[in-house]
Parts: structure tokens; sequence; C-alpha cells
């Protein structure tokens, strides 16, 4: 390998992930805790409770579905899973040639209706890591760049390190920046595969607002047209014109289900199409665990005869690969030890962003005698995006327990929240020395996660009682994961605290005091 | 699946020591080429010993995600397994 290859590497590895690593690291926090979505949400909507399923609840439902109105086209259950508490009944009636969409949420004990909080709850973090809540204003494309670039990081990354497979099983932990630049590096390494997986899927699930020339060429209706052309779905459903009665116990039909998917039949949701209509359809989902691919799989029965209508065919190759790397991007496969693998790794992933920005910096301030606006703006905008941004994120719980619940566009109010602390900590950052605002957000940060458990006890204590009482994890989980964060950023402040004395001791003592301030 | 991290933990513990760097660090014996010879050997056995073991409760596509993420699950404590030997005897 020619030595200017690898310099030139080490210029795009550094200079691409210094131009967009901010923006890469809030989309990988926010990826992150989107694994946990139904998790998070279910925290933030305390009102739902613990809910317990079981498939007694699909004819209750049905009974009560038929109660709602004889002109439904079209019935869904939501049942509640170990990870969403979300127990909903919905149903599609026709007026003045529109279909209008009816949707109640109900407890699983007493059928009773529950009115749940306006939040958007663990789904901002989902929506947010793609369109950085810039949809209207090419966030996606963003995005897409950020995703690209961090493919460039990775593949010159891999050149940049010399010593890749000999350095990978050690850290040195007595100094500072050599414990970061390690760190960098065997997270680097671990990561790879995970980083590579995530970027490439992020690129492939939205490659129709990124390619869409080759499509919009060969289809009138460009890539809409080339999505239903290899999409394959159930046949269209044709009213018979002959109105019946709907099949309000389905337990033969979930015979069926258990005999089909003898090995895991649990079932997230079932649609009831042209309940009143004797060719009616029963769509039995199954709870996403065996496949990687993000297709739902589904059993389809005649609503009359209770027969097993015919499977989907399959897909072409290339649209499996797709759906392949769309469900690794979500991993809605993934059972709880994967979750947290994964949740891992994402942590890890954004370990190795933040530390990179942070080497970029001190390497450069150790070099210089007098440094100029774009250190010290890479310098606040590391404190902002990293600090500041961990702030945001739990700001955005306690406006959700802080905001009245019958405030009109609360969940906006919620949104604006981080988005508001976000910058707040931009401007902070700015106000004081570096290594105090460091320090000070941390502090924060530390204490707000422990904070916010008290708090959630405090507003209602029977939400917490509850949970224990159900063993309801997601929401105990919840509470343990701010515990567990609020001490990581207390301990790290601690230790950065010790480091920074030792280091003003020492830098006294060799009367370099301008150092200090770097 | 434990096992199959079990495994994997120690075919990656065992790579780490067929390199000298990482050897010094917790034996005091020389490191010899017969020595780095049996420990990579034995690494990479284990290692798809631990892919063999992952298939036998997983299908080929999970099985393969979980055993990656093993992967990295496992070269981290590795590394801070070493690290911390090496700190805790003062070879850093």
């Amino acid at each position: 390998m020619k030595p200017d290859f690898r310099r030139n590497m080490i210029w795009l590895h550094t200079y691409s992930g210094l131009l967009i690593g901010w923006l890469l690291f809030a989309i990988f926090v926010t990826g992150t805790l989107s694994y946990f979505t139904p998790e998070i949400s279910q925290w933030m909507k305390p009102e739902l409770g613990s809910q317990t399923t079981s498939n007694k609840l699909i004819n209750k439902s049905l009974q009560m579905l038929k109660q709602k109105s004889d002109k439904s086209e079209r019935w869904q259950i939501n049942l509640p899973t170990q990870r969403s508490n979300q127990f909903t009944l919905s149903w599609w009636i026709k007026e003045n040639n529109k279909t209008k969409r009816n949707v109640v949420t109900l407890n699983s004990q007493t059928f009773n209706e529950i009115h749940v909080r306006d939040t958007h709850g663990g789904n901002f973090f989902r929506t947010f890591h793609y369109t950085l809540e810039l949809r209207q204003y090419g966030g996606r494309y963003f995005a897409g760049i950020a995703a690209m670039v961090m493919l460039i990081g990775i593949f010159t990354g891999i050149f940049t390190h010399r010593r890749f497979f000999q350095d990978f099983f050690t850290i040195r932990v007595k100094k500072l920046m050599k414990t970061v630049t390690d760190l960098h590096a065997i997270v680097g390494v671990i990561t790879l595969p995970f980083c590579f997986v995530i970027s490439f899927s992020a690129l492939l699930i939205y490659i129709s607002l990124y390619m869409p020339w080759s499509a919009e060429h060969h289809f009138d209706n460009g890539y809409r047209e080339l999505n239903s052309k290899v999409t394959t779905s159930l046949p269209k459903l044709i009213s018979a014109n002959k109105t019946v009665e709907p099949l309000i116990d389905l337990e033969p039909i979930l015979a069926k289900v258990e005999k089909a998917w003898p090995e895991h039949s649990a079932i997230t949701h079932l649609i009831y199409e042209r309940p009143f209509d004797l060719n009616g359809r029963i769509v039995i989902y199954r709870q996403a665990k065996m496949s990687l691919s993000n297709k739902s799989e589904i059993l389809a029965f005649n609503a009359k005869s209770g027969e097993l209508l015919e499977a989907i065919a399959p897909e072409r190759t290339a649209r499996m690969i797709r759906r392949i790397f769309y469900g690794l991007h979500e991993a809605h496969f993934a059972q709880p030890v994967l979750r947290w693998l994964l949740f891992f790794m994402g942590v890890a992933s954004c370990i190795l962003i933040g530390s990179g920005l942070i080497i970029w910096l001190k390497k450069r301030l150790d070099k210089l005698k007098q440094r100029h606006f774009g250190h010290t703006l890479v310098e606040r905008l590391n404190i902002a995006g990293i600090c500041g941004l961990i702030l945001a994120v739990v700001s955005y719980f306690y406006a959700n327990r802080l905001i009245p619940i019958n405030l009109e566009s609360r969940a906006v109010l919620e949104v604006n929240v981080f988005l508001f602390v976000w910058f707040a900590s931009f401007i902070y950052s700015f106000l004081r020395p570096a290594l105090k605002a460091w320090l000070e957000l941390l502090f924060l940060n530390g204490i707000a996660f422990l904070m916010l458990p008290i708090l959630d006890l405090v507003i209602n204590p029977h939400w917490l009682i509850q949970a224990i009482e159900y063993k309801n994890m997601a929401y105990i989980g919840f509470n343990l994961a701010l515990i567990i964060s609020g001490g990581i950023c207390l301990m790290f402040y601690y230790w950065l605290r010790k480091t920074d004395l030792k280091t003003h001791i020492k830098i006294n003592n060799t009367n370099h005091e301008e150092q200090i301030l770097c | 699946m434990l096992i199959s991290f079990i495994i994997q933990f120690s075919a990656l513990w065992f790579l780490s020591q067929a390199q000298k760097k990482h050897f010094k660090l917790v034996f005091n014996i020389p490191f010899t080429t017969y020595i780095e010879k049996k420990f990579k050997g034995l690494g990479w056995i284990l290692l798809l010993l631990s892919y063999g073991v992952a298939l036998i409760f997983e299908n080929i596509p999970m099985a393969s995600v979980y055993w990656l993420s093993f992967l990295s699950l496992n070269i981290l404590s590795v590394t801070i397994f070493n690290s911390f030997y090496a700190y805790k005897f003062k070879k850093v």
C-alpha cells in the first residue's frame, strides 16, 4: 500500500467524521433508543397501566366491535404484548365516499376505555433519527448523507489504524487521551459489522428517495408503481353483496393458527375485512421472532367457513434482500437478550463517534499555540452535541410527566422541550469554560436521570406499584435504566473531575497555565 | 446460547493471548512460536465451535445475528479483562 493512499484515507476519515459527527451522534443516540420504542412509549403512557394478554381477548373484542357499528368496512384488534401495552380496537366506516377510522384504547381486564395522554412516546426518537424533525425540509436526505459518510468513515477507519488486530485487545487506562484513543479504536472494531449493516440498510430503506431516477425512467408512477409490482400481498377482497352476521367466536380459527405456527403462535394483531359481507376475510399477524425479514407473517381465513386461504406468494430475491436489511435495521425480531446486545452496540457506536470528535479537537489543540474560532466552535459543539443531547433526551421525559395532561398539542410541546433544551445547552457551552461546561452538564445529566424515577413515583405511585404487581418489566426496566444512566453520568463526572484536578496540579508545577484553558 | 457465548469468550481470550503484546501482560513465561501456534489454533477452533453451538439453538440467519452480537461484546469483554489485568499488575 502506498503511504500517500493511507494519508488520504486518514484525511478523509478525520474530516468526514468532523463534518457530520454531531449529526451522526444524534442519529445514533436516537436510533439506539429506538430499539426500545414500545418500552419507552409504555413508560410515557402510564395511563395504560399493565395489560395482560390472551387470545380470549379476541372474542370479546369482536363482540364489542360488532356493537360499535353494523356498517364497518374493516375491524382491527391490536393485542397487548410483552413489549407494548396498547390494546386497541379500530373500525372503519365509509361516510360520503371517505373511510373514517375510529380507534378506542381499552383496559384488557375490564374492557373500559382508557384516555391516554397526548404524546409521541418512543416513536419520537424513531422518527427523529431519520427525519431530524425536518421531514418537509429534506431531513431524510440529511440522514442519508450522514449514513453515506458513516460508511466512508468505516472504510477509511480500517486503513487509518495500522495495527488493526494487534491493538484491539487492550486499553491504556492511565492517560485520559490514550484511553479515549484506544477506546475509539476498540469500539471501531467491535461495531464494524453493526455500523456497516445499519448505515447500508439505512440507505437501502430510502433507496427510492436517494436514487429515484431508474424507477422514474421505467415506470409512469415512479417508485410507487415499481413497489406495487414487486410487493406480493393478499388478493383484493371483492364484496359478495350479501349481508351476513360476523364471526365472533374465533376459537376454531385460533386452533388452526396454533397448528400452522406450532413453534411460536403469538399474535400481535388481526384484521377482519368486510365483517358483514359473505366474503369477509380474517387476517392474523404473527409476532415477529422467527425471521429477519420485515415482511409480516400472516395467515388469512375465510370468515364464513373458517377455511385457510392461499398464502401470499414469495417475493423476488432482490426484494427479500431489501426486506432482510430493513428487518436488521429495525430489529423487530430481536428478543430481549439480542435487543440489549444491539442496544449495547448502538451505545458503542455513539462512543465511537463521540470519542472521534474529542480526539480530533484534542490532537489539534495540543499542537496549537493559539486557537481560532473554529476550534472553539468544535469544542462547544462537542459539549452541546454530546452532553446537551443527552440532557435534551432526559428533558423530553420530564416534559412528559410535567406538562399538564389536558393541554392542547402537548405532544408537540414535549418535542419542543427536547429541541429547546438541546439549543440551550449549546448556548450554555459558550457561556462557560469548556471543561466546566462538560462537568456541569454531566452532573446535571446524572442528577436529572436519578430524579426522574423519584418524580414518577411522587406524581403517581400507583403506576410503579402496578408495574411491580404485574411484573411489567418494560416499566420497571425503564426506571432501572434511568437510575443506571444517572449513575454512569455521575461516575464519569467524578472521574473527569479527578483527572482534571490531577492535570491542574501537574500543569501548575510545570508553569504551563495556558494549557489549563484547553 | 449462553454456552456459545462462553465458548466464544474463551476463543477470543486464546486469540488475544496468541499475541506477544497481550501474552506478556498475563504470563510470566517467555512467548514462543509454539505457544503462539497452539493458542491461535485453539482460539480459531473454539470460535468455529461457538458458531456451531449457536446453530443448534437458532436458524442460520438468527444464529448469525446472535453470534456477531456476541462477538462484539466478547471482544470488549476480553479487552476489559486484559486491560484490568495489566492495570492491576501495573504493566501498562
